[in-house]
């Protein structure tokens, strides 16, 4: 199929881009989700915003200890990125498993982050590691949102529709910190039933993520908790899966949280 | 600066590729990226992974197809010759850190002998 007629633009700025963006426009990063949502005409919008002709939004910078990840940045980037891999091991992890090389040298960090689908790796990993999410809009200026009150329901988020995703600020981890992330799909590159991210500093940090276990990537505090008091790897992961209605989906996620854990230790 | 196209000859064969900027490690100065091109002419290609400080650039290159270690040598001084047109040392938050304390050190030096100096002309003068 063929998507509905639809208006181009492409902004060469940032500030362009947020006069075209409005109720009836969709901004187009790697097109890796949202065209084949034009294609099954399952989005219709009036106007398509190309911003991959911002080179502005494009970089990894890590500054001050923290890593500040442009919303354009390539997930091929991200994952060839030696910064990120000695400071941000999730994330090298994470992205290693999002599709195949193809899709991440279109696919873009910001892209996967504003479509928010509940099964993908980058918005689970980067709750993990408490990501902060910077969005400008014309009318209302810059905001910062952390990870939970940005990802909403599936396929939803905080951003309004004249906002754009410019930034996404990752804090540094502790000292020691190990990460790992572990998923199921039934064919490699598909999306996957459930996963888990995991970053564990010793007994002072822990924190656990998961992937398909609800309508948003999902923090587990308890399991969290556990682990610091020194739960082993199987009862830690016994506490998150029980976050899981599904008997499937809960055996998996529990599973796949232990091997994490381990894999971390 | 994001990178940019790379052309280059090496074995008396074209190549023509592209150099990317990957990351930049403002707090160590550091600039990694990633190049490559292959010969437009028969089969045989280079790549590299770059780590660049100021005043120098460290590489992995990878051959494929009938590239010769000449191919790398061109890539990388295509690379050098991209990378020194915009990058200067004043773009290294080290090097600006290191020249802002030399500045001080050197306006604290003067300033000093100025004092020292002034102090022992009234001292002269009675």
């Amino acid at each position: 199929m063929k998507p509905a007629p639809f208006h181009y633009v492409a902004p060469r700025s940032v500030d362009a881009a947020l006069a075209a963006l409005g109720e009836d426009a969709k901004a187009l990063a790697g097109g890796q989700s949202l065209v084949p949502l034009l294609n099954f005409r399952l989005a219709r919008p009036e106007t398509l915003v190309d911003l991959n002709g911002i080179d502005e939004l494009a970089y990894l910078r890590k500054s001050g200890g923290t890593l500040r990840i442009g919303a354009l940045t390539r997930q091929a980037t991200l994952h060839r990125s030696s910064v990120v891999e000695r400071g941000w091991s999730l994330l090298t992890r994470a992205v290693a498993q999002v599709a195949h090389p193809a899709i991440r040298n279109r696919g873009t960090v910001g892209g996967s982050v504003a479509h928010a689908d509940p099964a993908a790796e980058l918005p689970v990993a980067l709750t993990a590691l408490d990501a902060r999410f910077h969005m400008r809009s014309a009318q209302r200026g810059p905001r910062t949102i952390a990870a939970p009150d940005f990802f909403r329901a599936p396929l939803m988020t905080a951003l309004e529709p004249d906002e754009l995703l410019v930034e996404i600020e990752v804090p540094a981890l502790p000292d020691g910190a190990r990460a790992a992330f572990v998923e199921h799909a039934r064919t490699h590159g598909d999306f996957a039933l459930a996963g888990a991210a995991v970053v564990r500093a010793g007994t002072e940090h822990a924190a656990i993520a998961l992937l398909g276990a609800g309508p948003t990537p999902l923090r587990v505090p308890d399991a969290e908790r556990a682990l610091c008091n020194g739960a082993s790897a199987a009862e830690a992961a016994r506490i998150a899966g029980a976050a899981l209605d599904d008997d499937y989906r809960r055996a998996l996620t529990t599973e796949l949280v232990r091997r994490a854990i381990e894999e971390a230790a | 600066m994001t990178g940019g196209p790379l052309t280059f000859e090496a074995d008396g064969v074209p190549y023509a590729g592209a150099l990317r900027v990957v990351d930049v490690d403002e707090d160590a100065g550091v600039v990694g990226a990633h190049a490559q091109a292959r010969a437009t002419r028969g089969w045989a290609g280079v790549a590299a992974d770059i780590t660049t400080r100021t005043g120098g650039l460290d590489a992995d290159v990878l051959l494929s197809g009938d590239a010769t270690p000449a191919a790398g040598e061109a890539l990388l001084a295509a690379v050098r010759e991209q990378l020194g047109a915009s990058i200067s040392p004043a773009d290294d938050p080290v090097w600006r850190r290191k020249l802002a304390l030399r500045a001080a050190l050197a306006v604290g030096v003067g300033v000093a002998a100025g004092l020292a100096g002034a102090a022992w002309d009234r001292r002269r003068r009675g």
